[in-house]
């Protein structure tokens, strides 16, 4: 399976991991864009861009936007996963997310998975994000795929 | 009494299980001990899933080598992508640069036991 992570530091056994290559996030800030809320997005979303929202809000037009112009959405799974955090915060996270991704599968906007992992050994495996895909209501199939989609768009 | 199940009940002794491989991952990784780690585990899938997802999931912890820091947990086969996603979410260990990393799901515990041995 080819696969692509995107993490903000540099992770050097990659290989391992099951990706062919992971895309530091500070090299790629010309194809990526960070929103509060897909709602912030505004005319950005009618870019091919990648974005990264702070919380998965519901905005239905940003999402057919991102959809119509072929933008991705990343879900990062260091997003779910903040030690220390409460259950019912993740739960909360989790229920947004899911509902996020059911619209962006309905609206055909693309799904980017990737660990945005702080440091080396936060770095989740292929594997680990098709099952934490799968948490959304992401089929597997469909996390795969979208795990092959930052080489088209960093690249 | 004959029970009936044809409504789409499954026969709870006939759940097909799942058995998962998993090791610990991180520089902290010698320091965290096979209770350390199960506790963890426990508290986490509680957080996750909840006591009736946890039922559902009829986990079980079966083997865990101190040596090589793997372990091999069993749950049923429609509770293992949920399980094992929110593996994926657990995070570091009680603190410490450790955190559970999966390596393998099979249906019998001997082919596990066989990749842990040379894995």
């Amino acid at each position: 399976m080819e696969a692509y992570d995107i993490s903000i530091v540099h992770v050097g056994n990659i290989g391992s991991l099951g990706f062919a290559k992971a895309y530091k996030l500070e090299n790629v800030k010309n194809r990526t864009y960070r929103a509060k809320n897909a709602a912030q997005l505004g005319s950005i979303a009618k870019k091919p861009l990648v974005f990264f929202l702070d919380s998965f809000e519901l905005d239905l037009p940003a999402i057919r936007e991102v959809a119509k112009s072929g933008g991705a959405f990343a879900f990062p799974a260091s997003y779910f996963s903040v030690p220390g955090e409460p259950p019912h915060f993740v739960a909360q996270k989790l229920g947004m997310a899911r509902q996020f991704a059911k619209l962006c599968l309905k609206y055909g906007a693309r799904i980017v998975l990737c660990s945005l992992s702080q440091n080396e050994f936060q770095c989740l495996s292929a594997h680990e994000l098709v099952l934490f895909a799968q948490l959304f209501g992401i089929p597997e199939q469909v996390a795969k795929a979208s795990l092959k989609l930052p080489k088209l768009y960093f690249e | 009494m004959i029970i009936d199940f044809s409504d789409g009940m499954a026969k709870p002794y006939l759940q097909k299980k799942r058995y998962v491989l998993f090791t610990l991952y991180g520089p902290d990784k010698p320091l965290v001990g096979a209770s350390e780690a199960w506790k963890f585990f426990d508290t986490r899938c509680m957080a996750f899933l909840g006591i009736v997802g946890l039922s559902r999931a009829r986990l079980k912890k079966l083997d865990f080598d101190e040596q090589a820091k793997k372990g091999i947990f069993r749950v049923t086969n429609s509770s293992q992508k949920k399980l094992c996603g929110c593996i994926a979410l657990f995070g570091p260990i009680q603190g410490r640069q450790a955190r559970i990393r999966l390596l393998k799901t099979s249906g019998t515990i001997k082919t596990l036991r066989e990749i842990a041995r040379v894995v």
